[in-house]
């Protein structure tokens, strides 16, 4: 068989089968098994190579270590102190609890490492608690399902750590490129929020504002949150530690926390490690089997010939960037992030090298363009677990995060024109 | 009488799942304390273990191999949906029965191949890198093994899809 034709046949099987339903580690792995095979190379020492080659990693193993640290926070209840510690600080604000909803979902974020256990945890704890109030579902479920999506960005971030060790970046300038987008984009959702409410006051009661002594005894709440937060930008960004060893510590740090606010049990440490494995093994068996359909790609030089075949065509390192942006935001539609991370790099990554544009921004980039994927219907994660937590229509849930999207959307062409945004930390920090 | 062994059969799988995900459960907990350990080491004592961050990939392989099976049982692992799910139930039966096969022969090949590097590590007497070298075949190892209990488990499921859905 030609090459072309293995190729044609690789792609149409992979994309015929992930849409069959086949589960997205099994479609990858059988695509890229099937190349490899009708190439006629050595089989069994290509797929040993890879497999244990991929899962030996010690980069990744911050994946399970963050997934535990988050899984612990989660349980412990530590969510539901974050969220009415932060209500006392930001309710007054003109749409008052909504911004307690960005707030502690950026929090949030800085512990957990994933957007949908960011949204669920908030979500579980908001979305009764301001329904009770009277607030605008709507607006409730979109700031939610929205702020959500900033687990991936602010660090620690697992989309980042599987795209740092596919391209060989460094994992802490990532984490660091990800902190003043990810501020900046919930501070502009919070402006959203007040210019809505100064508007329409009655979606969003304003809360009494707290006093000084309020305010302080809130921090009894919040700290142990912060505690952890600090710890974990301290050690990856003072250089102290890499970032799979700050999550062992942070395991055993929150461990150790979850002792002492008296929320520790054999049990709850039983149901955060199983959960762990369920979501690492889901994610780390998605990466082996991408691993294998990248080797297949190369062995039929698709690698070489993508870059080759984009500069024959004379376009634009712009239009080319645009082309990609639109690729990941239909593609987002269809395929949550893990799955369109490692579907996507193994075609993109020879496109940026060629383009020369830096790795650590576009990694950046794509966090963001994954985050609008799980906002975006039809398989948006967030929006399934919002909506099936608050009880709402699917329809109510994406009317309500329709502005918010369009946000982040403006956001991203922001850090493309101004790239010094996402890369100006990373630089000050480690140096150009 | 045959159905009531394949039952048996079946939740020996389950239950065969459920402790090699115990398995993964301990390599957890073995890669934090160990990397915590080191940390604490060098940053206290100025001393590494030396063998941490090797034996903390190798845990990583038995999270992801060992912990497979019951991510499956339990429904865990990641599919898209979006055609599958407006289809009526039996095609969605017919599509799952194809998924499993094709699972079971890509599962089958990840096997063979990992238990030829196995044997291979074995036959030659191949070291780890580290400090306290081990015969590198241990670790290489948790992979068919692990595989092993994953291809059990989705035979069991094609099985049930077979009996008319999980009634066994």
């Amino acid at each position: 068989m030609s090459i072309p034709a293995i190729i044609t046949l690789t792609i149409v099987l992979l994309f015929s089968l992930l849409l069959g339903g086949m589960w997205v580690f099994n479609a990858l792995g059988i695509a890229g098994v099937l190349g490899i095979f009708l190439l006629g190379t050595d089989l069994g020492g290509a797929i040993s190579y890879q497999v244990w080659g991929s899962s030996n990693n010690f980069i990744l193993t911050a994946i399970p270590l963050f997934i535990f640290m988050g899984e612990i926070m989660l349980r412990s209840g530590i969510s539901d102190r974050l969220y009415s510690g932060v209500s006392k600080w930001v309710g007054s604000f003109p749409g008052g609890l909504i911004h307690t909803n960005v707030v502690a979902c950026a929090l949030f974020a800085a512990i957990s490492g994933s957007s949908v256990a960011t949204a669920a945890s908030i979500g579980t704890v908001a979305i009764p608690d301001q329904e009770a109030r009277g607030y605008d579902k709507k607006l409730i479920l979109g700031s939610i399902v929205a702020s959500g999506t900033l687990g991936i960005l602010i660090p620690p971030s697992i989309i980042m750590i599987l795209y740092g060790s596919w391209m060989e970046v460094s994992i802490a300038r990532l984490f660091a490129a990800g902190i003043i987008p990810g501020i900046m984009i919930s501070l502009f959702f919070m402006l959203f929020v007040v210019i809505k409410c100064l508007r329409q006051p009655k979606l969003a009661p304003r809360l009494k504002p707290s006093s000084l002594k309020e305010k302080l005894f809130s921090l009894k709440e919040i700290w142990p949150g912060l505690l952890i937060i600090t710890f974990i930008m301290v050690a990856i960004f003072g250089g102290l530690m890499t970032p799979s060893e700050t999550a062992a510590v942070s395991v055993a740090l929150v461990l150790l926390l979850a002792t002492l606010l008296g929320s520790f049990s054999w049990r709850l440490l039983y149901k955060c490690a199983i959960n762990t494995i369920y979501t690492s093994t889901m994610i780390l068996i998605i990466y082996v089997s991408a691993k294998i359909l990248v080797m297949s790609l190369m062995y039929l030089g698709v690698i070489s010939l993508i870059p080759q075949f984009v500069d024959s065509l004379g376009l634009s390192p712009i239009f080319v960037l645009l082309v990609i942006y639109l690729i990941y935001l239909i593609l987002g539609c269809f395929f949550d992030g893990t799955s369109l991370l490692l579907i996507t790099l193994p075609i993109v990554q020879p496109l940026i090298a060629n383009i020369g544009v830096d790795l650590v921004w576009f990694g950046v980039v794509v966090t963001i363009l994954i985050e609008l994927g799980m906002i975006t219907p039809p398989v948006g994660l967030n929006l399934y677990v919002i909506t099936g937590i608050s009880d709402s229509s699917l329809s109510e849930t994406i009317k309500g995060v329709f502005p918010f999207f369009l946000i982040l959307l403006a956001c991203l062409g922001l850090f493309t024109i101004c790239p010094q945004l996402v890369t100006w930390f990373p630089d000050l920090l480690f140096g150009g | 009488m045959i159905k009531f062994r394949f039952s048996l059969i079946l939740s020996i799988i389950d239950k065969l799942s459920l402790y090699a995900a115990r398995g993964a459960i301990v390599a957890l907990l073995c890669m934090t304390v160990l990397v915590t350990i080191e940390v604490f080491m060098r940053k206290f004592f100025g001393i590494s273990t030396k063998i941490a961050h090797d034996a903390a990939g190798y845990f990583l392989v038995a999270i992801t191999f060992l912990g497979a099976a019951e991510t499956m049982r339990v429904n865990r692992h990641l599919r898209v949906k979006i055609l599958y799910d407006r289809l009526n139930s039996r095609a969605k039966n017919i599509f799952d029965k194809i998924n499993y096969f094709i699972a079971i022969i890509y599962l089958s090949l990840l096997f063979w191949a990992s238990s030829s590097l196995v044997f291979f590590s074995f036959k030659e007497g191949f070291l780890t890198e580290s400090v306290i070298q081990i015969p590198e075949f241990i670790p290489e190892l948790l992979i068919p093994v692990g595989l092993f209990f994953f291809i059990l488990q989705v035979l069991s499921k094609l099985f049930r899809k077979f009996n008319r859905g999980d009634r066994l």
